[in-house]
């Protein structure tokens, strides 16, 4: 049972991941929360419904389309609302974040409709058993869709140009700045690269649950995933979401379904009320 | 190589507060300009203002014949411009030459795709890279520590690892801020040696603050002093040292020397 529990609490979890992954790549560098990041996250999954029914283009195009679309959306917030806010207080460019966030998820149900409409899988959703064990294609491919996407960021930050700019951001704007690196360049990047995830999230959770515009909700497991990692740690963001899909799974079934998003509220207050600093993430000294 | 600096009139306040007021100096290329004064004289302020981390309310910085005032700092690091910190601005948690990679970043060349999939051109930029942080690690006397953590190592060490950052830009003029301080005087003696050298050899141009008169008469061709934001007397070190204002408003009865 509990093998069972780890295996569907990590299709949950692998989701949750990247969406906390969205949320702590973003803060790291311009330390907004982007409260929007949920319904970005909707609207990708739409986009890619819309590629594929409206426009009659195959899946994998539908995808591309929507990954491209999400990443120019991120830097177009980036452009279009953070720019000009800069030296605003930090808590102006919050609010505006939800404000996206309404924006978007408003749009959509202002033009697609409040009813769900049908996202394709990326494979069957017929489940197999083996060893025991019930297992789901679709919920397989999310799981290794999301792994190969994580391992794609640390490889991008870890041995690009690209990704050493945003690192030497993360570590020291100042620093990065001095030697030529462009700190709002490297802050449009990482609103495309926050939006691209969420994005990848979006398209692998629509099918699964019904894509309405309320979907961007599960941005807040993401949050709350993200405040288990530390918020300011990419390992602890993908921790934190696979601890809180498992346990989410694990009060589903040995308390009741109904228990399910109690269970992230209650870790959320429960981390930032016993565990300010999350599972992993470090202490910040910030100068004065 | 080398490039002049001119500053005309430079001033910023904060507030009510005039950190820097209408201070003009000319560093000539190729020189050894240090910027001496009491603490709080503004020498800081100015740095910043030439390297665009501040914007100044009044005045205009020129880098040779290029009005750079008010350009945002990596803009002006493109042009040449490199510097080191007080309290050193290091990537904390890199190794010392992942720091210094930080440092070439300017110069490497090569799209996403060729990185994602590995071209030779790729491979080349990194092997060429990966030589530059070696040889400035060297130089710098900090090969043994390539792989420590910027926030590992000890204050002088931070210090000489800032400097190689610095260089990794290839920088025309290099401005330093209190490179001596907290140094024994042999290492001052060192220091001026590394700083004639880095003229000499790489042609720099070079500005430096600093506290410890040993390091800032040695080598210095010009200095420009600053009292309260305002520029007090500049002139040889000769100059400076017989001048009675700066007598008596900084070297007072009680140098600062180390």
């Amino acid at each position: 049972m509990l093998a069972q529990i780890l295996v569907s609490g990590v299709t949950a979890g692998a989701v949750y991941a990247l969406v906390a992954l969205g949320f702590v790549v973003l803060h790291r560098g311009t330390r907004v929360v982007h409260f929007g990041l949920g319904d970005q996250l909707t609207l990708s999954a739409y986009i890619v419904v819309i590629g594929q029914v409206f426009l009659g283009l195959p899946f994998a195009a539908a995808i591309l389309l929507s990954l491209l679309l999400s990443a120019g959306f991120g830097v177009l917030i980036e452009r279009g609302v953070m720019r000009p806010l800069r030296g605003s207080p930090l808590l102006v460019m919050i609010i505006a974040t939800l404000a996206i966030g309404a924006a978007v998820r408003e749009g959509l149900r202002a033009s697609m409709g409040p009813l769900p409409w049908p996202v394709p899988f990326l494979l069957s959703p017929a489940p197999f058993t083996l060893g025991g064990l019930v297992l789901v294609p679709a919920n397989l491919a999310v799981v290794g869709v999301a792994l190969a996407v994580m391992l794609a960021l640390f490889a991008m930050l870890r041995w690009t140009r690209f990704g050493r700019a945003i690192v030497a951001v993360y570590e020291n704007p100042t620093g990065a700045a001095i030697v030529g690196i462009s700190v709002p360049g490297v802050h449009a990047r990482l609103w495309g690269l926050s939006s691209v995830l969420a994005a990848v999230a979006g398209i692998l959770m629509a099918p699964l649950i019904t894509l309405s515009p309320d979907m961007g909700t599960i941005g807040i497991k993401g949050f709350a995933a993200a405040i288990l990692g530390g918020f300011n740690s990419l390992p602890g963001a993908i921790a934190g979401g696979f601890l809180l899909g498992i346990v989410e799974t694990g009060a589903g079934v040995y308390v009741s379904t109904a228990m399910k998003d109690i269970v992230s509220y209650a870790l959320l207050i429960g981390c930032v009320l016993l565990l300010p600093r999350g599972l992993f993430g470090t202490a910040e000294a910030r100068k004065v | 190589m080398s490039a002049s600096l001119v500053v005309e009139d430079l001033g910023i306040r904060f507030g009510g507060l005039v950190a820097l007021d209408a201070v003009s100096m000319r560093v000539a290329p190729g020189s050894i300009h240090a910027v001496i004064g009491p603490n709080g004289a503004g020498k800081t302020t100015l740095l910043n203002l030439v390297t665009g981390l501040y914007r100044p309310t009044t005045g205009r910085v020129a880098l040779g014949e290029e009005t750079i005032t008010g350009l945002p700092p990596h803009r002006i690091a493109a042009r040449g411009v490199a510097r080191t910190f007080q309290n050193t601005e290091l990537f904390a948690e890199l190794s010392a030459r992942e720091n210094v990679l930080v440092g070439l970043h300017r110069h490497l060349r090569y799209g996403i795709a060729a990185a994602t999939l590995r071209l030779p051109g790729y491979r080349r930029a990194e092997r060429e890279a990966a030589r530059r942080a070696e040889r400035l690690l060297a130089l710098v006397g900090l090969r043994e520590q390539a792989e420590t953590a910027a926030g590992d190592l000890a204050l002088g060490q931070q210090r000489r690892l800032e400097l190689a950052r610095a260089l990794a830009t290839r920088p025309r003029l290099l401005m330093l801020d209190e490179p001596a301080a907290g140094l024994r005087a042999s290492e001052a003696d060192e220091l001026i040696g590394v700083l004639r050298r880095l003229r000499d050899e790489l042609g720099l141009t070079l500005v430096l603050i600093d506290h410890v008169m040993r390091v800032v008469m040695g080598v210095s061709e010009r200095i420009t002093v600053l009292n309260h934001g305002r520029k007090l007397a500049e002139g040889t070190p000769e100059e400076v040292r017989r001048n009675p204002a700066v007598v008596a408003a900084y070297l007072g009865g009680a140098p600062h020397d180390a």
